[in-house]
């Protein structure tokens, strides 16, 4: 049973088209992530589940109740915005318990759930404080409480993070994902960070231009990214782009200016078409000086040479650039002990055919 | 590092000589004391010399005496029961003036800042007009109005309390508008929409949410209509009529005809009154609140 269902969903401000024509289904219980650059349309589906916008046409069902033309308050969501917008004048346990207050539940009642809740966020001393009083993390963690006090149909969370400083960031990713795993509830997060969609999700939409470009779990998303587009936006990514030249079986060859590749792929690229080759920086191993290995000859490896510009250094990982014989760049990240290459050095990249991905765009 | 450093541009640092200058310089101090000293003498002489000079104690005269002969409250017990009249008068028509501005300045503010439009800045221009246009003028025109309409209908609206209330109202509401509009600038929305998703409907929102986070503004444009209304004379000497004036126009006709220090008694009283009310007031919703609304 799908809890958000949008369908043909089409908004338009003006002339502005900020969405065409979207699917899109979240299931009961799933952590569902958009993602993407502003202006992608993310924030806008949002606000659309939300009720704060009405699409210009599709329907949006909510469980089996279509509310496509139903007002906010009626929609029985918990929404959690970038700042918070925790009410300043109330105190927190007021905060957290207006939901219930305006569905008129009774007080004890309201008081028992608000401890509840004080209690998951772990902050059971602030009650009666106001938000100005209590930290950044703090006021996400209530403003997150506030939305579920009442149990609501749909999570919807945009950018909740986005004020945060990084080592904060980190650890509220795990909170916000403990406490949505705890209530079991169904989450639409938006967000343009690629890390906390990759570390939070069940699921991963990746937006563009009012468009989805890509759906799937993390790993999916990862490893095999349908555009480059999608490959470029989750992580880095190397682009050899070429032509294809031949289909085997679930590999192709392709032609580039600095040699033949083989390349997995499942799609269904015409022979003679403009292709690119995606390899993580990652999957790229190195083989110092000439080449001479054992796997060379079996076609389960692409190698090619170059030369070492830049070696950076980053604690737990080294990443160098090597400039190909046509003035590309690829760009490799190992362990420190697997790339003790200086700049100037001759070497030969080496990476699984399995390990690329084919892209058509 | 030697050799790179040749190839820049050398700055020596300076040499320097004696101490390191301290600061809060002594001098400065005294500036700041004796600045603020005279502003304050400044602003609160004329009290001073009104309070005071309503003590005097001698016989009868025409002047104000200050400092004052002999002090005594003899005066105090002399102030004539009109001037009380007026006073009364004047809280009332202050009173229903700031109510009558709140209740049309918050959602004039609410619609000049929230709502699309095409007329809105025209609109928000006519809301601002009355503090452009001369008190003495708004008076006449009030005046003129009314004997139009009262020339055509029979109903003389001069000298009654609606007609007066018009009046006050007119000019006590842009102050409202004013610094609700400017709070409501500054007010994030997405506040509404969080009380929205919480299931509040669009009043029980206003209520709860909009309305408290906007207190601040209301009162200050109510502060502000109040003294307005009730410190009013060049629109008032218009509309009222005699036996039927407020308080400051009371005063004034007493400057004017039959001096004596019972005026000035009277003015104490009202200034004592309105310094306790100030402090109330500060006391109950001041500083804390504006500041608690202020940030988030």
């Amino acid at each position: 049973m799908s809890r958000v269902l949008l369908t043909r969903v089409v908004k338009k401000f003006g002339d502005f088209t900020a969405l065409k024509s979207l699917d899109l289904e979240v299931k009961e219980g799933e952590f569902l992530t958009l993602l993407g650059p502003s202006g992608c349309g993310k924030t806008t589906t949002l606000r659309l589940i939300a009720g704060f916008l009405t699409p210009t046409s599709g329907t949006i069902l909510l469980g089996d109740e279509d509310v496509t033309r139903v007002a906010p308050q009626h929609r029985e969501i918990g929404m959690v915005f970038q700042d918070y917008a925790l009410f300043p004048h109330l105190t927190i346990s007021d905060n957290i318990g207006f939901g219930l207050q305006e569905r008129g539940y009774p007080k004890d009642k309201i008081r028992q759930r608000v401890d509840e809740l004080l209690d998951l966020i772990q902050l059971p001393e602030v009650h009666d404080r106001y938000p100005s009083e209590v930290s950044g993390g703090q006021q996400q963690r209530i403003a997150v409480a506030r939305a579920v006090a009442y149990p609501p149909r749909v999570m919807l969370m945009d950018e909740p993070l986005g004020a945060l400083d990084l080592k904060l960031r980190e650890a509220m990713q795990v909170e916000l994902r403990r406490i949505q795993q705890e209530l079991g509830i169904t989450t639409v997060y938006v967000t343009h960070d690629q890390t906390e969609a990759m570390n939070m999700s069940d699921t991963i939409v990746v937006m563009n231009l009012g468009e989805i470009e890509q759906m799937g779990s993390a790993e999916e998303i990862y490893n095999h990214p349908k555009t480059s587009y999608v490959a470029n936006f989750v992580g880095q990514v190397n682009t050899l782009p070429g032509r294809l030249l031949g289909r085997g079986d679930g590999v192709v060859t392709i032609g580039t200016d600095i040699g033949e590749f083989r390349c997995a792929s499942q799609g269904e690229a015409a022979a003679g078409s403009a292709v690119m080759i995606a390899i993580r920086p990652e999957s790229i191993r190195l083989i110092s000086g000439a080449s001479g290995d054992s796997d060379a000859s079996d076609g389960t490896v692409n190698r090619v040479s170059g030369t070492v510009s830049t070696r950076r250094f980053a604690g737990n990982l080294v990443s160098i650039l090597v400039s190909m014989e046509d003035g590309s760049t690829m760009t490799l990240e190992d362990h420190p002990r697997n790339l003790d290459v200086q700049p100037g050095e001759q070497v030969t990249l080496a990476w699984r055919v399995s390990e690329s991905t084919l892209l058509t765009e | 590092m030697m050799e790179m450093r040749s190839e820049m541009a050398v700055i020596q640092p300076r040499a320097r000589s004696g101490p390191l200058p301290k600061r809060g310089l002594p001098w400065g101090r005294w500036f700041h004391w004796l600045y603020c000293s005279l502003s304050y003498i400044f602003l609160l002489s004329p009290m001073i010399v009104v309070i005071g000079a309503s003590l005097h104690g001698g016989e009868y005269y025409t002047a104000i005496k200050f400092p004052p002969e002999d002090p005594s409250f003899q005066w105090y017990f002399k102030i004539p029961a009109a001037q009380f009249h007026a006073l009364g008068l004047s809280f009332l028509l202050g009173g229903a003036a700031t109510l009558g501005a709140c209740l049309v300045g918050i959602p004039a503010a609410l619609g000049i800042v929230r709502s699309n439009l095409p007329l809105k800045t025209l609109i928000s221009a006519l809301f601002r007009a009355p503090l452009q246009i001369p008190a003495i003028v708004t008076g006449i025109a009030f005046l003129q109005l009314y004997f139009l309409v009262g020339d055509a209908t029979g109903l003389y609206a001069q000298g009654t309390f609606l007609g007066l209330y018009l009046g006050h109202f007119f000019v006590a509401t842009p102050y409202v508008i004013g610094t609700v509009t400017a709070i409501l600038q500054r007010f994030d929305n997405r506040l509404e929409e969080a009380a929205l998703s919480l299931g509040a409907s669009r009043w029980r929102t206003f209520r709860r949410v909009t309305l408290p986070v906007i207190m601040p503004g209301v009162y200050a444009g109510a502060l502000y209509s109040f003294m307005v209304s009730f410190g009013d004379v060049p629109i008032s000497i218009f509309l009222t009529a005699p036996g039927f004036t407020t308080y400051p126009v009371e005063l004034f006709y007493g400057l004017e005809n039959d001096f004596d220090p019972s005026i000035l008694a009277s003015a104490s009283l009202v200034i004592f009154f309105c310094l306790i009310v100030l402090l109330g007031m500060q006391k109950l919703v001041g500083l804390e609140a504006l500041l608690r609304s202020g940030s988030r």
